[in-house]
Order: structure tokens, then sequence, then C-alpha cells
């Protein structure tokens, strides 16, 4: 039985996993080392709250997580401070465009589920502005990707 | 070594006192940033041979927490520190502006 926080048990099943992508020389070491500040950030006596330490510890974890991919030492790292080139880089607004079919099929499956007339009649409206408003989110976005891809969007 | 503002705060933090040891939480909350940022950064500097890193040796005072690892700037890194430092300073000193009051003109 042991006696860590969750917190710092998550936290170290995190860095565990982002320690796998380093090559295997460096691997253990880098584990302990980062798992070896877990117990400083649960136990911070300058964090008040419980919460917020639990919050910073998971925090930590991530920005492990994120860290194995930039350190020089990772198979496939970028060059520090440098991001990755996408091969074919994701246009922006596709996620709230997928959100917006969803939730259109959804808004179609409900008005042909229940028969009209009922009292569900006057939900109908609200429930299609989501995927229009979705739908609005999703192409304005991909106009200022398009627009920032091509330069024409003016410098502040 | 390009000083962006994380590596400043961070080079700040190892210039305080020099002969401090630091572990990776330590610096985290002394130059307030995130271990995604810090970490990379500290990797750099110690493969720049800048920063150098030691395992804190297992003793009974330690409260049964595992060993930490302790960063501290080698002789090179202090002098690449402080010139560092001492050129963005310049480098801010010039870019501000020199507020220069208009000689007072005198009544007619």
């Amino acid at each position: 039985m042991t006696s860590r926080p969750p917190a710092q048990r998550i936290a170290e099943h995190l860095i565990r996993r982002a320690c796998r992508r380093l090559p295997g020389e460096i691997r253990d070491e880098r584990y302990r080392e980062w798992a070896a500040e877990l117990p400083a950030i649960v136990g911070d006596p300058d964090i008040r709250f419980a919460f917020l330490r639990t919050s910073r510890t998971l925090r930590y974890a991530a920005g492990i997580y994120r860290t194995t991919r930039h350190l020089p030492q990772a198979a496939d790292a970028p060059a520090w401070g440098e991001r990755q080139p996408a091969i074919f880089p994701r246009p922006e607004g596709v996620i709230p465009a997928i959100a917006a079919v969803i939730a259109w099929a959804a808004v179609i499956g409900l008005a042909r589920a229940f028969p009209p007339g009922g009292p569900w009649t006057s939900l109908i409206l609200p429930l299609a502005l989501l995927p229009s408003t979705l739908a609005v989110i999703a192409i304005v976005r991909f106009v200022r990707w398009l627009r920032r891809r091509s330069g024409q969007t003016p410098q502040p | 070594m390009r000083l962006t503002r994380p590596l400043e705060r961070v080079l700040r933090v190892f210039l305080t006192d020099i002969s401090a040891r630091h572990y990776g939480y330590d610096l985290m909350k002394a130059a307030g940033l995130p271990s995604g940022t810090l970490y990379p950064m500290l990797t750099r500097l110690q493969d720049q041979g800048l920063v150098t890193s030691q395992w804190e040796p297992q003793s009974a005072d330690a409260g049964g927490r595992p060993p930490r690892k302790y960063y501290q700037l080698t002789g090179d890194g202090i002098r690449v520190a402080r010139l560092e430092l001492a050129q963005a300073a310049q480098a801010a000193h010039r870019a501000k502006p020199h507020a220069v009051r208009p000689a007072p003109r005198s009544a007619r």
C-alpha cells in the first residue's frame, strides 16, 4: 500500500509515459530526476490550498510530457524553440465544422424522432442555432487561417 | 546563445547566488517558468557547457524522499551569463526613448 497522493501517482505515470519517448540511455535518469521533484510540489508549503498543489503537480507532469518532444535527445525532436513543420497543415476551423455537422445530425434526428406539435417543438429553434453558430465559427476561423497563410493579414 | 526572456530569468536566478545549487522545481518557482520551458533550456545550457548538474547524495535528513538533481552555472556559464545580461541591459537602455523636455519658451 502506497501513501503517495493520487496526484503524485498520476504525475509519475505521465512522466513515465513521457520518458518512453527518450533514448534508452537517458530514460531512467530523466525519470528519476523529474519524479524526484514531485514530493516538493505536492507538499509545497508556499501553495496554501491542496487543490492548487494538485493542479501544479499535474501541470508540472504535463509540461514534462511536452518537454520530451523538445529535448534535443528525443529521437524525433525538432530543434530547440522550433516547431516541427507539419507536412499537411491542419486548417483551423476543422473541429467546429465537424461539431456543426454532428450537431446538425443530432437536431435532424431529434426532429424526426419526436412528432411535430409537441411541447418540444419550441426547443427545435434554439437547438438549431447551435450548429449554425458552430458553422459560422468554423467559416470565420478557416478564412482567418487562409488569410494568415497567404500573408494578407495586416500586422498589428 | 540567443537570450530569450525565459532564459534571462533563469540566468538571473543562477546569478543571484553563483555558489547556490538549484533543483528543477526551485528554479521553476524562482524564475516563474513551467517545466515544459525550463527543462529543455537546462538541457541546452548543459550541452553548451554553461550549466553542470549533480545528483544530491542520499542523506538521512532527506526524509525518505528520492535524491534530486541540482544545477549550477559553470565558470564559463557565469562569464557568459553576466555578459549576456549586461548586453541585454545595454540594448534595453539604448532602445528606451530618452525623454527630452523642450526648453520653456521665454514669455514675450
